[in-house]
């Protein structure tokens, strides 16, 4: 058993490293958080720390004063919905044959060699507009997620993990009679749920945050998802086409700095919420999560 | 009871087996393969007006411009110096991070920690380099603490000596959180009876490390380290475009900085496309090279 | 009618134009308030009349006898604003209303784009998949002429003809024609140009207080200003701290800032090469005659010294290689640097400084001057984008009918006397900002200025306020509560400080002041260029910037000169001068 309650320097040092750790990364959240809250002077004028100065929404209400943005939160919501289902089932449907080896599955040597052709030779993007294009998918919420279908490097790390489970459970349902779907879903899910969990989160993030294929596909702000509409909200607008005093206060109000910032906070948030759900499967000690024999 | 699988041959279960490929295969040829005719755009002067079939023809001109430059040798040796370290540091760190929290036994601690240097990889470098540039700068906490100690103060963004140093450095500090949590998930696969039975045989914290731990999350580092590869043109255009200017330039001008610029006076897909396909070209060597590699000299396969 | 009869008759139609115009009788109709008769009735002679279509294709302010529906590229900002509670969209708003009502055309938006990296995008993609709206703009000469070229744009030179308002063709004259210039390819004008406005000249914004502070006497010489500057940086008259205090910043943050180019924007020391007679980054006339580059001529070398001088002494900020913008708009806004280069629109760019301290007083100079005792400034580019329409669209004149009717509006003084319904919506959306304009105006080169004499005349008393557009009208109130603030010894508001500094003080001063106007005389690209300009540049920038903070001598200049036309400059000198002969 692994020593409990004892402190000795090395474990003292090992919480001195990772508090050390931590609170280098919790410096620019902070600043980031404190910049959003603070007024254009205060913010142009660099005198935010880690404390908001001359508190202020001003950003916020720029960012979330508006119906677009919630028809934006909800099409980017479908789009992590459906398209991390899609990544999932065609990372586990890809890796699983491809975790084989040459005596089960002969066509794998073939088959791997296409994934990694994929991978390093990324499809040109004037091409695959018109492909899209073609299919009709322009403004559709498929041109968000189809392109982007397979993620490759994903599907080499699943068959990865797929490979280290050990063979004696694989055997012991072979004999039993199941089929290769049964075998896959009986067993090798389950004992890669951390695996499948991180590759989750990585597909959620990747999803929430790719703005641009929201701009390439999507001909209307209308139809923007969350990020896309995020990142064209500007401060730099032309200030001799503004007549109106409220306009001219606001953009007296919100620089680019408290706005960028306050972008980023709203945009995480989501991501925030969903990570406790998902970090349980791979922050687990060391006795649960593991392998059962 | 035997099932119907213990009798089904094996001819029978391949084609389970390309039946489960069949829907991945067919995304992958609508929406990569089509497109990578595309590529052909390379060796053109694409216009968007006269299209892929008619633009003209301009042979290896566009390769050529890249590596006739007067500054090419400069830029694709900032470019793999920069990223080299990048990569080296971007599994150095997490995994040493991952290692390090996997001793924590206070859960809530532990959790605390992980949510928080997650964070920063969702915050854009155009707003994570004003962070970098405060604590770089002349008067930031750095060289107040250099000439706490007595030593001259320096401008570090502005010197060819540290640029390449702080790129690599603030990269791997962005982003560790976020890269060790897959090293994370590979930890909790170790058996724990290997942990109890070392611990029965006397072995201390290094012994566990060396002889269970480390060789149990070794093939994911080195798929990590062998997917990270095909990276090595790419060296972080977000970041060094936010933080660099003409001084730097000897040194942290990179690949992608570059083409931007040029592409900045006439839109070039095609000089765009050239480039993609030198990063893929030389992705794939270092990746067979890497798989060449790992079979040699040991018994896994990564492919 | 046949459209064989049709064409027929838009010839005779041109002929009878052309020679009215020739003949000088054509009457300036556009005479305000009768907008909705059609005012060109008697230009176009009586025939005309007979079909209503040909009627409305050959003048200016004729509605289409039946709604035409037009395809368009549409920039729409992600935030775009209606007011509460109405149902509008890009598509159906107070200036589509306006447009339908006016000239009974409706738009269709194939694509709405964001900003004009997006818009950019998707006009591309529009292009490649060859499907382009009826009408859309582009940012840049080369994609002009890229569409030009492939035969994808429409001739508009009858359409402008024909079509064109008084007004419209007094703007363009506002900047000799330049605009309509560069929009012709072979005799034949391929777009309606959305004008540049000059900004007028840099000028020197020094802290007033500050020199007051220190008995610190106007600025008039190179000298004056570094001693200025010195003593600010020396003195702290802010109360900074020892060595706080930085001299003046210049911005080289990203691609488009540096030390010098973009004439009249903010942190650059254009004046100063400009007053030794260098023009950095633009192409000039040379002496002898032909195009020269002026960043490699060696009237470079006096301006580099100054700089190179004013950096060793503490003049210049000594951390200009890593001052981001933010970085020196901190400085200036925290009280931290009290000396700087910009166009007249600095108080928008100072705003923070005088939030964070109302007492702060800026005072501007246009300044340094040349040996003739004026400053020397170089207009920019003509044109900010270019309108077109697509080959086959059936209405070409629509863009143009649709560009005179909003410059009636915005420039002209239409709004004043049209009280229907549609005209007032759409003065409130433009005064609001609400929603986007589909094909918007453009301005006069001098808009600046003569917004400072409208407003100055109406604040003197000798101008109906009524008697300006509607946006200079709002500048003129902002200014009147600043200057009553000022009378009942109030603190003013922000943003009326801001349009009074602007509007009235620094404007006042580019009024006021006589100024060289140097006029480049290429803006686009050679063929070379788009390979091997930015090598080019780069060595420019970097060896211009090591000479500036003291790496090298400035004799290396000559060297730099060299080893820029080797690599290729003289090639692309010798381009230029093609190009524009």
């Amino acid at each position: 058993m692994i020593k409990r309650g004892k402190l000795d320097s090395l474990t003292v040092l090992i919480y001195v490293v990772v508090t050390v750790l931590g609170l280098s990364c919790l410096f620019p959240i902070l600043n980031t958080l404190a910049l959003s809250f603070s007024s254009s002077a205060a913010a142009t004028a660099g005198k935010v720390g880690i404390i908001p100065v001359d508190f202020t929404l001003s950003s916020y209400q720029k960012i979330l004063n508006d119906q677009q943005l919630w028809r934006s939160f909800l099409i980017s919501m479908l789009r992590v919905l459906l398209g991390t289902s899609l990544n999932i089932f065609l990372v586990i449907t890809l890796a699983y044959p491809l975790s084989r080896n040459q005596r089960e599955f002969g066509a794998q040597k073939i088959y791997i060699k296409f994934v990694l052709f994929a991978m390093l030779f990324n499809g040109v993007m004037v091409p695959t507009y018109m492909v899209v294009q073609k299919l009709g998918m322009i403004n559709s919420i498929w041109s968000l997620i189809f392109p982007g279908a397979v993620s490759t490097g994903n599907v080499i790390l699943m068959m990865n993990f797929f490979r280290s489970v050990p063979k004696a459970l694989e055997e012991a349902a072979e004999i039993d009679g199941a089929t290769p779907f049964q075998i896959l879903w009986n067993i090798f899910i389950p004992a890669s749920k951390p695996c499948i969990a991180t590759i989750v989160l990585f597909c959620i993030v990747w999803h929430w945050n790719d703005y641009f294929s929201g701009l390439l596909y999507m001909t209307k702000v209308h139809n923007y998802p969350l990020q896309t509409y995020i990142q064209m909200i500007a401060t730099t607008f032309d200030i001799s086409k503004i007549t109106d005093i409220k306009k001219l206060q606001e953009f007296l109000m919100i620089s680019e700095k408290t706005l960028n910032s306050a972008k980023i906070v709203v945009s995480v948030i989501p991501l925030l919420l969903i990570y406790p759900f998902l970090q349980k499967y791979f922050t687990t000690g060391l006795v649960v999560g593991a392998v059962k024999e | 009871m035997k099932g119907i699988g213990y009798f089904m041959s094996r001819p029978k279960k391949q084609w389970y087996y390309h039946l489960m490929m069949l829907p991945g295969m067919i995304f992958l040829i609508i929406f990569n393969f089509i497109p990578m005719f595309g590529i052909v755009m390379a060796f053109q002067d694409f216009s968007p007006a006269k299209g892929i079939l008619e633009s003209r023809w301009i042979g290896l001109d566009n390769f050529k411009f890249i590596f006739g430059l007067k500054e090419s040798r400069q830029i694709f040796s900032n470019t793999i110096i920069i990223s080299f370290g990048k990569i080296l540091l971007g599994i150095l760190i997490p995994v040493c991070f991952s290692l390090l929290l996997n001793e924590i036994k206070a859960q809530f601690f532990k959790r605390m920690v992980q949510t928080i240097v997650y964070m920063p990889h969702f915050l854009s470098w155009v707003v994570f380099a004003a962070v970098v540039q405060g604590i770089f700068s002349y008067d930031g906490p750095i060289n107040a603490l250099l000439m706490a100690v007595g030593v001259e103060p320096v401008m570090f963004l502005g010197s060819n000596q540290w640029f390449r140093t702080i790129m690599v450095t603030t990269d791997s500090w962005k982003e560790f959180g976020y890269g060790s949590i897959i090293y994370l998930a590979a930890l909790t696969g170790i058996d724990p009876g290997l942990y109890e039975a070392a611990s029965i045989d006397g072995a201390g914290r290094w012994k566990r490390l060396l002889h269970i731990t480390l060789p149990g999350i070794m093939p994911i580092i080195l798929i990590m380290l062998t997917m990270a590869l095909p990276n090595i043109l790419n060296a972080g255009f977000d970041q060094i475009f936010n933080l660099y200017n003409p001084l730097v330039y000897k040194s942290g001008d990179i690949l992608d900085t570059y083409v931007y610029r040029v592409g900045m006076l006439k839109r070039q897909y095609s000089l765009g496309t050239a480039v993609g396909l030198i990063k893929s070209v030389v992705g794939m060597i270092l990746i067979l090279a890497a798989n060449k590699l790992v079979t040699t000299f040991s018994d896994r396969r990564m492919f | 009618m046949s459209k064989k009869l049709k064409q027929l008759f838009s010839l005779l139609l041109t002929v009878i134009m052309v020679a009215g115009l020739l003949g000088g009788c054509s009457s300036s109709s556009d005479s305000v308030g009768t907008l909705t008769e059609p005012m060109d009735a008697e230009e176009t002679s009586e025939e005309s009349t007979s079909d209503p279509w040909q009627l409305a294709a050959t003048s200016t302010y004729e509605p289409y006898p039946e709604t035409v529906t037009y395809t368009v590229g549409l920039r729409v900002r992600a935030d775009v604003a209606y007011p509460e509670g109405s149902t509008d969209t890009a598509e159906e708003s107070a200036y589509t209303r306006f447009l339908k009502t006016k000239l009974n055309i409706q738009n269709m938006n194939v694509f709405e784009a964001a900003d004009d990296n997006d818009y950019n995008q998707k006009v591309s993609m529009a292009i490649t998949s060859g499907e382009i709206p009826d009408i859309m703009s582009v940012g840049t000469y080369e994609e002009f002429k890229e569409l030009v070229e492939n035969d994808m744009v429409a001739d508009l030179t009858e359409a402008y003809n024909n079509c064109a308002s008084d007004l419209m063709k007094e703007i363009y004259a506002s900047n000799d024609n330049r605009s309509l210039d560069m929009a012709t390819i072979d005799g034949k004008l391929y777009a309606i140009p959305t004008t540049t406005i000059s900004n007028g000249p840099e000028m020197l914004w020094l802290r007033g207080d500050w020199m007051d502070k220190l008995g610190l006497e106007e600025p008039k010489t190179l000298d004056d200003i570094k001693n200025i500057v010195k003593a600010f940086v020396e003195k702290d008259p802010g109360e900074n701290g020892a060595g706080k205090t930085v001299g003046i910043p210049l911005c080289i943050d990203g691609d488009t800032n540096y030390i010098y180019g973009n004439y009249s924007g903010a942190y650059k020391a254009n004046n100063i090469f400009t007053s030794f007679g260098a023009f950095p980054e633009q192409w000039i006339e040379g002496k002898d005659g032909t195009a020269v580059y002026g960043s490699v001529q060696p009237e470079m070398k006096q301006g580099l010294q100054v700089l190179a001088d004013w950096y060793k002494e503490g003049v210049i900020d000594q951390q200009l290689a890593v001052r981001t913008y933010d970085d020196i708009r901190a400085l200036v806004t925290d009280g931290k640097c009290g000396s700087y280069f910009c166009g007249w629109w600095a108080p928008y760019e100072l705003a923070g400084s005088y939030e964070l301290n109302p007492d702060v007083e800026w005072r501007a100079y246009i300044l340094p001057t040349g040996p003739d005792n004026k400053v020397t400034m170089w207009s920019g580019n003509p044109n900010q984008n270019y309108f077109v329409v697509r080959k086959g669209f059936e209405h070409p004149e629509l863009l143009i009918k649709a560009k005179s009717i909003t410059l009636d509006y915005n420039q002209g003084e239409a709004a004043y006397t049209d009280d229907s319904v549609e005209c007032k919506e759409y003065l409130d959306y433009v005064a609001h900002g609400y929603g986007v304009e589909v094909i918007g105006g453009f301005d006069w080169y001098d808009a600046a200025a003569r917004a400072y004499q409208h407003i100055s005349e109406a604040i003197d008393g000798t101008r109906n306020p009524e008697e300006m557009n509607a946006y200079e009208h709002s500048l003129y109130e902002s200014c009147s509560k600043y200057l009553e603030a000022v009378n009942n010894n109030e603190k003013p508001e922000k943003v009326n400080w801001l349009d009074y500094n602007a509007r009235m003080v620094a404007s006042k001063l580019v009024n006021d002041t006589e100024v060289n106007i140097v006029q480049p005389v290429f803006f686009s690209q050679t063929d070379s260029m788009s390979l091997m300009w930015e090598s080019l540049k780069t060595l420019e920038r970097t060896t211009m910037l090591k000479i500036v903070t003291n790496e090298i001598s400035v004799d290396e200049f000559d060297a730099f000169v060299e080893e820029w036309m080797n690599a290729g400059g003289q090639q692309i000198t010798e381009e230029v001068n093609e190009a524009i002969n």
